[in-house]
């Protein structure tokens, strides 16, 4: 048994199993049902600012409901855990890179809306697909989680097919509501599969926890 | 004679393992507890398999030992116990790691 423990396969697993329970993947899966629900809303009056910010509110309500089930649901079943220096310094690289593929992002848009006018057909959907692999590749790599490279591929495909069904099929709003309807909705769906697993395999203790005759200098 | 005083250091070496570490599930507690900061007993009951009763006395050897920090505390009003590696458990499963690692490169093929 000792000679076949890798200790850093048993953090990665151990980390791991923080992100087992799938709420991620159901958050992140709204969060791009807004690709799929805003063309509508804009065609509608909002405008491209208003159909997403109106959204917003319901990301909320789902992020808020995201951190109770974590709080009532999955802590009492998993229990607690904190990881190495390393294991924070890595987390700290993901939220700084996420917020520069941000900011790349941002810039990009602005860049693409004036050069709306000149006939560059597949720059936008290429750089935006470009962007959600490195987003999803570099989060998978950071959290060692193989999964969410399947979410890049995936979403950055969908992109491109987006494009093809708009340019070739006539779908509306570059294919978005139909490409992006169904990476969210497979998000989704893989997130709740994850959460109805762990419930299964992660009863709520019945019995009390708390060590007889042990700790605190009882020795 | 240079032959003799070899082996013996080997056996020596074999007879100096750690025994509170060497126990499979002990060392399975000590690896978790040496790849993580600190973790509850719930934490740790799931990712070894082990049971309640089984962990709680392992961790009950591994704090006599002096390896193994156990604290109580309440978060709303519900006893939560943390674990973590004292210093000397670290470095004695530093140790362990040596060891054994010397005692399985020196073994003949």
């Amino acid at each position: 048994m000792n000679e076949i423990i890798n200790l850093k396969d048993l953090e990665r697993k151990a980390f791991r199993s923080v992100f087992q329970d799938g709420l991620w993947d159901i958050f992140i899966g709204f969060l791009f049902t807004q690709f799929a629900i805003a063309p509508f809303l804009s065609e509608r009056g909002l405008g491209d600012f208003w159909s997403s910010a109106v959204l917003f509110p319901i990301y909320m309500i789902v992020l808020a409901g995201v951190i109770l089930v974590k709080k009532y649901v999955v802590a009492p079943r998993l229990g607690m855990v904190q990881f190495s220096k390393k294991r924070k310094s890595k987390f700290k690289k993901l939220i700084l890179m996420t917020n520069i593929i941000l900011v790349i992002g941002i810039i990009a848009g602005v860049f693409f809306v004036d050069l709306s006018n000149l006939n560059i057909k597949w720059l936008f959907p290429a750089t935006f697909s470009l962007i959600l692999l490195i987003g999803f590749s570099v989060a998978a790599y950071l959290l060692d989680l193989a999964r969410f490279y399947v979410y890049g591929a995936m979403n950055s495909l969908a992109v491109v097919v987006g494009e093809l069904l708009y340019r070739f099929v006539g779908a509306s709003h570059h294919g978005f509501p139909v490409a992006f309807g169904v990476t969210s909705s497979i998000m989704i769906i893989v997130g709740i599969i994850l959460l109805v697993n762990f419930i299964r395999k992660y009863p709520k203790p019945t019995e009390d926890l708390n060590l007889e005759g042990v700790g605190n200098g009882n020795r | 004679m240079a032959t003799d005083r070899k082996e013996s250091d080997e056996l020596k070496q074999m007879v100096d393992i750690d025994r509170v570490i060497h126990e499979p599930a002990r060392f399975l507690i000590m690896a978790y507890l040496y790849v993580v900061e600190s973790a509850d007993f719930l934490f740790l009951m799931n990712q070894t398999g082990l049971t309640r009763g089984n962990l709680s006395s392992h961790l009950s050897k591994l704090e006599t030992a002096g390896y193994v920090d156990i604290q109580k505390e309440f978060v709303k009003k519900m006893p939560r116990t943390i674990l973590s590696l004292t210093e000397a458990g670290r470095t004695a499963f530093n140790d362990y790691r040596q060891q054994m690692k010397q005692v399985l490169d020196d073994l003949p093929e």
